[in-house]
């Protein structure tokens, strides 16, 4: 498969492409090209521990001085300090999104006008329909 | 058109007002757009007659077109759905709200989506494009964005709605995700287009406008809020 996509065979993609879909098919959860494989079949869960753990482990290293360099020395407040700034930005950026979403949430007020309308319009098509409505 | 035939399932509760009118909408629609449906309406022992109401429907639309698949008791959506689809003849699926917030003009756009991109599964959406809301306030607006949000970065599910549940099924796909899905209100919607992700099925967008007419405060309380963020877990954690 990493040849395959190295030297980006079309044919070897291709065949590629067929074994994703019949793994697709067969209920399977591998349904990428790419060799992501291993997150296809984690749960988005087993997906955030790890992120986490790829993160906080080396920053955990650098804060316990496990690591230490000219680089870690340097910048050790910056780094001490670097996940709390990520969730921060993460917040923020995500407060914003929200508050973009929100205000261009349309409000569907011909939709409810011509829902009205229709209302009326089958109401008495019904009664002459000979449906009782009250 | 092809042998397609659509089976709309209108699970119904108390909908004696609502019913002939989704109906009268559903058949205008269908007959404009030429495709051969059903209606199939599964009413779950409602005290203020709608079966009844559904019965005088049956006489003026003909029963090929009007089905009445009634139970004794409300028995949750889920089980509405398997209990429709048993019976359901198409090979298409669509379900939607009987209350009238979703609109059949949509269905005809459902249907061409499905055959533009043979999608397993088509969505309606309030999210993007033209769909919107009528009848939210900005708080409602909040939450619903809010709740949207968080469930994209979670769950990354491939689809804008998550708790819509205005749809188009391949009948068969239908039948897997709700044998397989075991949330209930919201979660469930939520559950069915997550699933149908982890299974790989494709899903295509139409966007759609969601006429609230009877919104309440009741409708979105507290234990709501705590049932949507532990469903979210529940999906975050086995997904």
């Amino acid at each position: 498969m990493v040849v395959a996509l190295i030297f980006s065979e079309p044919l070897a993609i291709e065949h590629l492409w067929e074994c994703g879909r019949r793994l697709v098919c067969k209920g399977d959860l591998v349904y990428s090209l790419f060799p992501i494989h291993l997150t296809d079949k984690m749960t988005k869960l087993m997906e955030w521990l790890t992120g986490a753990f790829l993160i906080l482990g080396p920053w955990t290293a650098v804060v316990s001085k496990t690591i230490q360099n000219e680089f870690t020395d340097k910048y050790y407040i910056a780094i001490l300090i670097f996940p709390v700034i990520l969730v921060a930005i993460f917040g923020l950026v995500s407060v914003a999104i929200i508050a973009y979403r929100v205000y261009n949430f349309n409000d569907c007020n011909e939709a409810a006008e011509e829902l009205k309308t229709q209302i009326k319009e089958a109401k008495e098509d019904l009664t002459k329909k000979g449906l009782k409505l009250d | 058109m092809g042998k397609d035939k659509y089976s709309v399932l209108l699970p119904t509760y108390n909908e004696r007002e609502n019913l002939p009118i989704i109906t009268w909408l559903l058949c205008k629609y269908f007959d404009e757009s030429g495709h051969d449906y059903e209606i199939i309406v599964i009413d779950d022992g409602s005290p203020d007659g709608t079966l009844e109401v559904a019965k005088k429907l049956q006489e003026i639309y003909g029963d090929d077109k009007i089905v009445l698949r009634p139970r004794a008791k409300k028995l949750g959506l889920g089980t509405a759905y398997i209990h429709g689809i048993k019976h359901a003849t198409g090979n298409f699926v669509i379900i939607m709200d009987a209350d009238l917030s979703h609109h059949p003009k949509f269905i005809p756009q459902f249907i061409k989506k499905q055959k533009e991109g043979n999608y397993d599964l088509v969505s309606g959406t309030r999210y993007i494009g033209d769909g919107g809301v009528y009848g939210w306030d900005l708080k409602r607006k909040i939450i619903s964005r809010g709740a949207n949000y968080v469930t994209q970065v979670l769950l990354r599910p491939g689809a804008s709605d998550l708790t819509g549940s205005f749809r188009l099924y391949r009948k068969e796909v239908l039948q897997k995700l709700v044998e397989s899905c075991v949330s209930k209100g919201y979660v469930f919607q939520m559950e069915m287009i997550i699933r149908a992700r982890q299974y790989g099925y494709s899903i295509g967008e139409v966007p759609i406008s969601f006429v609230d007419r009877v919104y309440g405060e009741s409708k979105l309380g507290g234990s709501e809020i705590i049932g949507f963020a532990k469903g979210l877990l529940y999906l975050f954690a086995t997904t």
